[in-house]
């Protein structure tokens, strides 16, 4: 890897500096001369990232989830750009300047682009509000968007502020999905609840995202449900888990909404939405809950 | 010596069956009482008797009692299908998971479930895993003939398996599903994890007629083990009893296998531990099978629970484990009798 | 009680019986003999209605055999096929008993007739003390009686045997025809497939000669076994002789001047 880097050193220096100069002249708010003019990305959440900070002629490919109207809140707006299936092949054919890949990305695809020369970001899963503040300012810097990117953190803070609204009592929420998958500490969902007042039912147990035992939520059933998108009952073994009658029978005792994918999955400016509706769904409940507990820090 | 001499002895190990019985009811109450919650035998009882409170008895009742009824069903369906399989083919190394019919089997509900046949009606699923099934068997039986070989029936299965397997994948895969790994993981693997009762009303019907087919064919494989042309001689009806037998095992693998995955190697080792125990005869062997199915897969149902993993353990595996060291010693002491 | 009319048999599309005719009756053991590849087996089966005919009638006290139940024909038919054996290594007893499932009904185990029949099969097989006994760890003669013992348990009117003797040692050999010959004087129809002509010119009633599927010859023994026959089917000539009014026989030398030719 070190060897091809040093092969190639002398464009991707070049590069670099160039680069550098756009930041320097990002930090004047002149826009960027040479900033990158054909961008590739190979992740969902870097798609709507883009879309949101560029214009949409300097994006070259985007992920086929990008259509998916379930997962991607861009879905409407890509339908003109070239879509990707996350392979090297689908992207140099359109000669990109900037790639902008996923965590979960292939590693031999980001190696070869590496190897090839071209310039590649890669952005990390946000896991909080911290991590979304993150990616877009790193991704603002490669595209030279810094300007835009301020704002929009900037928006995402008010509006986070606003959503917190008052203290007390926070009930208990469990999130619980497609195979009974639910969001448990240090995923961006549990910031997203936390944001919102409640607590996170599945902190508890799941250290990352995991399976939640119908059992344990039956014999210790939180406050309320938040389900995942819908999908129809009986389409895959997966959803049956939603349709279960023990599940059935504590979604009729206990209140519920259903918030969308493609609102938590990546992280975004509108994963903020999220946080609206649960705290607008906690301020409707009206009554107290019935097992008040106070908020973790 | 007159014939009046000659001791005629029971012909049903009445002590085996006690045993299987005990063990069978045995192992459901284990089932039962296993989960991530602690249930003691007292608050069981008071579930059952709907003086527990509310959370125990949702639980006992939706939880833990589809789960150990469809360990026990779909346990006695594998074994008595296993010995079934092996008193037709006259070979101790066939079993619904081996010969492929599970497999297909799986396709077959994969095809009901991501392309919106289950949706529509729920029948479709265990309808649909039981023409996989039957196709499966039918193969199997256009290849192997009549006095299948051990080899020509371990190479079909292999074959018929691994289709079965590429099948589902790429079924899954063609529905774009997002959960597509786990979902494939599942019919392959299988599990009874969050199973509800609406699943043992769906499964059991078919899983019973199955049962009342392939348990009539007892005599039959009695007979049979004379030979082809003894049996018939015997007044065995070959052509209906082949009928019977692989309706039967479509019909309750199907049922089986549309709610719980693919789970292999019950049917297996179950009739072999047992044969020597009821004296070698295959129709005693059917019903001794099918207790001893549902032993077997209720104790491992419970060892999935018992064993702490981070992913779950699932069930098919478990069964793997125990049934491919136990096929390998099978091949090798047929192998040596040939020899 | 069993007649065969103008029968013809193929496999595989080639015929192996021509024009058969022949009658096996009660009360007599009926011998049927000939060389290597002649037919005797497919015609023990087309008899036992296991093999369908291509031409001519088979018919069991006058119905033809088409026309019987599998389940009835059982009752009245033992068929036992040449080389039996059985695949499971079941018990002698578990084995013997086998015979007796035409004669069980569906939802009942064995009657104290059916231990009955079983035990006095067993007697007459001479395998009484091999009870116990597992059948794949028994000598082929032991074995062969076992399976022979099968046979008689379903207490059959007709008894259709394939070779039943040719793996038993000499006591065994006469024994179980012995048993034959008592069986036929009680009143069953005994047809068995032989290739010691001694033992069929001993035992049998009447004898029944068939060669490349036909039957050349049908009758009392030492006709059908005439020298001429002996030439021309078997390639054989014999010693004969007779010991208190029963005539016997013994292959003396064999033809070495090649197929078809004569001496």
């Amino acid at each position: 890897m070190t060897r091809n880097e040093h092969h190639s050193g002398g464009t991707r220096r070049g590069r670099r500096r160039l680069a550098a100069a756009v930041l320097l002249c990002c930090l004047v708010s002149i826009p960027a001369v040479a900033a990158p003019q054909r961008i590739a990305s190979l992740s969902l959440c870097a798609d709507q990232l883009l879309l949101s900070l560029v214009d949409r002629r300097r994006i070259v490919s985007v992920t086929r989830f990008a259509s998916a109207p379930s997962i991607s809140g861009v879905a409407g707006a890509v339908a003109d750009i070239p879509r990707n299936r996350g392979s090297a092949e689908d992207i140099l054919p359109l000669g990109p300047d900037l790639i902008v890949a996923g965590e979960y990305t292939q590693p031999s695809t980001k190696a070869l682009f590496r190897k090839l020369g071209i310039p590649l970001l890669e952005i990390s899963v946000a896991t909080d509000f911290d991590g979304v503040r993150k990616n877009i300012r790193r991704i603002a810097a490669a595209v030279g968007a810094q300007a835009k990117a301020d704002r929009m953190i900037e928006t995402l803070n008010s509006r986070l502020a606003a959503a917190a609204g008052s203290a007390g009592p926070t009930p208990s929420l469990l999130f619980y999905r497609l195979g009974g998958y639910s969001q448990g500490r240090h995923t961006l969902m549990d910031s997203i609840i936390r944001h919102a007042g409640f607590v996170n039912h599945a902190a508890h147990a799941l250290p990352g995202v995991g399976r939640v035992s119908l059992e344990t939520v039956v014999v210790t059933p939180p406050d309320v449900i938040v389900l995942g998108s819908g999908h129809g009952p009986r389409s895959s073994r997966a959803a049956e888990y939603l349709s279960h009658p023990a599940f059935q029978r504590l979604r009729s005792k206990i209140p519920s909404i259903t918030l969308p994918d493609r609102l938590w999955i990546c992280g975004l400016p509108s994963s903020v939405d999220a946080v609206e509706r649960l705290a607008e769904f906690r301020r409707s409940l009206g009554r107290a809950p019935r097992n008040p507990r106070t908020a973790t820090p | 010596m007159t014939a009046l001499d000659i001791p005629i002895r029971q012909t049903r190990p009445i002590g085996l069956f006690v045993l299987l019985g005990g063990g069978t009811v045995a192992a459901f109450l284990l089932s039962l009482a296993m989960g991530p919650t602690a249930i003691g035998p007292g608050d069981l009882l008071r579930a059952f008797l709907g003086t527990a409170d509310g959370p125990t008895t949702l639980i006992v009742w939706e939880l833990r009692l589809p789960r150990a009824l469809l360990g026990l069903m779909i346990g006695a369906t594998l074994g008595l299908t296993g010995a079934g399989l092996q008193g037709l083919f006259r070979n101790p190394l066939a079993e619904p998971g081996l010969i492929g019919a599970s497999s297909l089997a799986a396709f077959g509900a994969v095809v009901a479930m991501y392309f919106g046949l289950y949706a529509l009606f729920a029948a479709a699923l265990p309808l649909s895993a039981m023409l996989g099934a039957v196709t499966a068997v039918m193969i199997l039986h256009l290849l192997a003939g009549r006095n299948a070989g051990a080899l020509t029936i371990i190479l079909a299965g292999v074959a018929i398996s691994s289709l079965g397997a590429a099948l589902i994948a790429l079924a899954i895969n063609l529905s774009n599903n997002l959960f597509a790994v786990t979902e494939i993981v599942f019919w392959l693997m299988g599990s009874l994890a969050d199973r509800s009762m609406d699943q043992v009303w769906l499964a059991a019907p078919f899983m019973v007629a199955g049962w009342l087919l392939v348990g009539g064919t007892g005599r039959a494989l009695d007979a049979l083990a004379l030979g082809d042309e003894t049996a018939m001689s015997l007044g065995v009806d070959l052509p209906r009893t082949r009928l019977k037998l692989i309706l039967g095992t479509a019909l309750s693998v199907g049922g089986a296998v549309a709610v719980s995955g693919t789970i292999g190697f019950v049917g297996l080792v179950v009739p072999h531990l047992l044969r020597p125990f009821v004296g070698y005869q295959p129709s005693t062997l059917l019903p001794a099978s099918a207790l001893g199915g549902a032993i077997l897969l209720l104790l491992a149902d419970v060892a999935v629970r018992v064993v702490p993993t981070e992913a779950e353990l699932r069930l098919g595996v478990l069964t793997a484990l125990i049934g491919v060291p136990f096929f390998l010693g099978l091949i090798l002491k047929t192998r040596r009798e040939m020899a | 009680m069993l007649t065969l009319r103008n029968l013809s048999v193929s496999r595989g599309g080639r015929p192996v019986l021509h024009d058969v005719d022949l009658t096996i009756q009660a009360g007599e053991v009926l011998g049927i003999v000939g060389p290597n590849g002649a037919g005797k087996s497919t015609l023990m089966r087309a008899a036992a209605g296991l093999t369908p005919s291509t031409a001519g009638t088979a018919t069991l006290d006058g119905e033809p055999i088409a026309a019987w139940s599998r389940a009835t024909l059982a009752r009245r038919i033992a068929y036992l096929p040449q080389n039996a054996d059985c695949h499971w290594p079941m018990t002698v007893e578990r084995v013997v008993a086998l015979g007796r499932l035409p004669h069980l009904t569906p939802w009942q185990g064995p009657t104290a007739a059916d231990a009955q029949a079983i035990g006095r099969a067993m007697a007459m097989a001479q395998v009484g003390d091999l009870s116990d006994r597992r059948i794949d760890k028994l000598s082929g003669g032991e074995k062969a009686r076992v399976l022979l013992a099968r046979a008689l348990a379903g207490d059959p009117a007709l008894l259709l045997a394939d070779e039943p003797v040719s793996d038993l040692d000499p006591y065994h050999r006469l024994d179980v025809m012995n048993h034959l010959r008592r069986l036929a004087d009680d009143g069953m129809a005994v047809a068995v497939v032989l290739h010691d002509l001694s033992l069929a010119m001993q035992f049998c009633d009447r004898l029944a000669l068939i060669d490349k599927g036909r039957i050349v010859a049908d009758g009392p023994p030492d006709a059908t076994l005439s020298p001429e026959r002996l030439s021309e089917v078997f390639r054989i000539t014999a010693l004969r002789g007779d010991r208190d009014g029963h005539p016997y026989l013994l292959p003396w030398t064999h033809d070495t001047a090649g197929p078809g030719g004569h001496r």
